[in-house]
């Protein structure tokens, strides 16, 4: 058990007004460190699935067990902080709160969340320090890290976004199809760098993405339509 | 702390939006406080204007109109009193004492109370504060004594020239420049009218107006006085001119006589005369009795009962006005209110990068209210720093214009009061915007709708 990062059993989930379950799954098992791309198309369910994973809202029955923790046993607060304090979480695009700093951004995750400053001083480094080493890891140029975060480009964004996640090193990074508004190119070396960082901190990846091009990143794909018994008519994916 | 950061760096990313919506709190605040100044100030410096006078007494008119011209300067007597009234009743045995004023000239707009030296003994203002000489005297004959405003803002000392003009205008078109006063003192500051006014003697306001011969230049003849409005000029009333030739020559023998002589009317009218008892709570009685004098209409008032009075007609007045700026602030915070809202809208990818990073829909909502609270605060600030700075640039108008001296002191309580009013009135318009945010968050979750 202890190996394993998710594990959901009997899992749903009803978004209000609507009488089908979005949300239906009987069994999903994630081990830790695992690289797993989800795939399905849209209006599988795929944005709600995360929202829960990410304990944004709960499961209505079943269990759904993230690092050892019963998400639907926790309160709203509860599940705010341990997102705060063990995910990651990266989204398709506008990742970056446009006012602040790029190093500002990065630097958000800290404010949030005591637990990843705590780590981060276990690793005898600094918060500014590692944001930093991050942002260049990510090949972003120190020129930029104090430019308004609104000024760069989608790929950056992305790349800032994704050091973000995983400064304080987080158990979990979750990411919604982050590479989505990104050419070819780019979409290879922001999965590189993502994939590397995650294997070097022992971080377990759940990657979202309808694009069948990428499998070869990862270790498993799991096919969201296959696992899923939930009627789905979530309106597109945002 | 940091989500109050996070809060003014939003906020900073909307700079034009928080400006104009900072600048309307803060002008709505200025106003609220302004109005409460400005009636404070009002408030005690009427009440400050005079003490230790029983009666002022003038021509049958309104209470208020009497001391509004006799203390204030502000209008005009109704009509003049005949130096027989005012001596009939200064020889009253319940008087102590009583000094007439003689209005209806100025300098530069500055008023010009003609009266007696011992005014400057029996006036008291403030606590039963008596005038003071700054430098100089009392004024004898051909001398004037002047407030503390006059002499600063004209540039007058003592030795100075002073031509008085005729009328209460700031433009005269008739200066009695032939007859130019020497200044004999200059009144310490007092912050009342005795600041705004020039003082000189019963005597030479009537000899400036052809009382006596011993100066009469051609343009002092009677047809050049037909041309002012005589009835507002206490020195100089029609019937005291029709008297004739006769009474002007007993004037012209006793021109240098002294002002207690009583028996030679040193003007043969007057405006008002101040009075004080021998015993206080007299005055009511005395009161009526003037009153009821049957030999020329009179009105006399006691000062206090009347400042109530005229406080009362301005009262309603004060709260209009608080009505009005409070309206303001209103708007003010409804218009804050709406800039938020329509803010939330194009926000709502923010909320969810917030949520993301572990913010609780609690913290969206605190990043609300702080948001709005920074701008009221900030709107707060400005507001008294414009209220401060419109004190510093004005005061000196208000002052020469309305007598009211504005003082930069301070915050008051009454205003601390209206401070916390806002602050209370802008946090509970922060609660809208931030329930709004807060169901949001909680519907929206992670999706980024737009």
């Amino acid at each position: 058990m202890a190996t394993l990062c998710i594990r959901g059993q009997q899992i749903k989930f009803c978004w209000p007004r609507q009488s089908q379950p979005t949300i239906d799954i009987a069994e999903l098992a994630i081990k830790s460190g695992e690289r797993i791309l989800l795939r399905g198309p849209s209006g599988s369910g795929k944005s709600t699935l995360l929202s829960l994973l990410a304990g944004v809202h709960a499961v209505q029955s079943g269990t759904l067990t993230v690092l050892d923790k019963d998400l639907s046993q926790l309160s709203q607060r509860k599940r705010d902080k341990f997102r705060a304090d063990h995910i990651g979480y990266i989204f398709q695009q506008f990742n970056l709160l446009p006012y602040l700093s790029v190093i500002q951004n990065v630097l958000l995750a800290i404010d949030f969340s005591k637990s990843r400053g705590q780590r981060l001083n276990e690793r005898n480094t600094s918060a500014r320090a590692e944001s930093e080493r991050l942002l260049t890891r990510l090949g972003i140029a120190s020129e930029l890290w104090e430019k308004p975060a609104g000024n760069l480009s989608v790929g950056q964004q992305q790349r800032v976004a994704a050091a973000r996640a995983l400064i304080g090193a987080p158990e979990l990074i979750i990411a919604d199809e982050p590479t989505s508004a990104l050419d070819t190119d780019a979409r290879d070396t922001f999965l590189n760098l993502l994939n590397e960082e995650c294997e070097q901190q022992n971080i377990t990846l759940v990657f979202v993405t309808h694009d069948t091009t990428l499998s070869h990143h990862f270790d498993r794909i799991v096919e969201l339509a296959q696992i899923n018994q939930g009627t789905s008519i979530e309106g597109g994916e945002a | 702390m940091r989500i109050a950061k996070l809060a003014a760096a939003s906020l900073l990313s909307r700079k034009s939006n928080a400006v104009l919506t900072l600048m309307a709190i803060a002008i709505s605040v200025m106003l609220l406080l302004g109005v409460e100044r400005v009636s404070q100030e009002t408030r005690s410096g009427f009440a400050n204007t005079i003490s230790g006078t029983d009666l002022i007494v003038g021509a049958r008119s309104g209470s208020v109109n009497l001391l509004l011209y006799s203390v204030f300067h502000i209008g005009n007597p109704t009509n003049n009193i005949t130096w027989e009234t005012y001596q009939h009743w200064a020889n009253n045995s319940q008087v102590a004492w009583s000094v007439p004023i003689a209005l209806g000239d100025s300098v530069r707009g500055y008023p010009v109370v003609a009266t007696e030296p011992t005014f400057f003994e029996h006036f008291r203002y403030a606590q039963q504060q008596s005038l003071t000489f700054a430098s100089g005297q009392a004024f004898q004959r051909g001398e004037a004594v002047v407030g503390a405003e006059v002499a600063r803002q004209l540039n007058l000392q003592v030795g100075s020239d002073l031509v008085i003009a005729h009328g209460t205008g700031s433009v005269s078109f008739h200066e009695h420049d032939d007859h130019p006063m020497h200044i004999a003192g200059v009144l310490e500051r007092t912050g009342t009218p005795v600041d705004q006014a020039i003082y000189v003697g019963l005597r030479d306001l009537d000899i400036m107006h052809g009382g006596t011969d011993d100066h009469a230049h051609d343009d002092h003849d009677s047809d050049s006085h037909d041309a002012h409005e005589h009835g507002e000029h206490a020195g100089h009333e029609h019937d005291a001119h029709e008297h004739g030739a006769h009474e002007h020559d007993e004037h012209e023998s006793h021109e240098h006589t002294a002002y207690e002589h009583d028996a030679q009317p040193p003007i043969p009218g007057i405006s008002a005369f101040f009075v004080g008892l021998q015993s206080k709570p007299r005055a009511i009685f005395m009161q009526r009795e003037i009153n009821t004098y049957r030999e020329e209409p009179l009105t006399a008032i006691m000062p206090g009962s009347t400042l109530h009075e005229l406080w009362r007609t301005l009262s309603g007045f004060e709260r209009a006005l608080s009505v009005v700026s409070g309206f303001v602030l209103l708007a003010g915070l409804l218009g804050m209110l709406a800039t938020i809202l329509a803010s939330l809208r194009e926000r709502r990818r923010e909320m969810a990068v917030l949520r993301s990073i572990g913010a609780g829909p609690g913290t969206i909502f605190t990043l609300l209210v702080s948001e709005t609270m920074v701008l009221t605060l900030a709107g707060m600030a400005v507001g008294v720093g414009l209220l401060y700075g419109f004190i510093f640039t004005l005061a000196p108008w208000i002052q020469s214009s309305f007598g009211i001296v504005v003082e930069l002191s301070g915050i008051s309580n009454a205003e601390w009061l209206r401070l916390a009013i806002v602050f209370v009135a802008g946090f509970f318009i922060s609660l809208i915007p931030a329930w709004r945010a807060y169901r949001n968050s909680l519907s929206d979750g992670l999706s980024m709708r737009v």
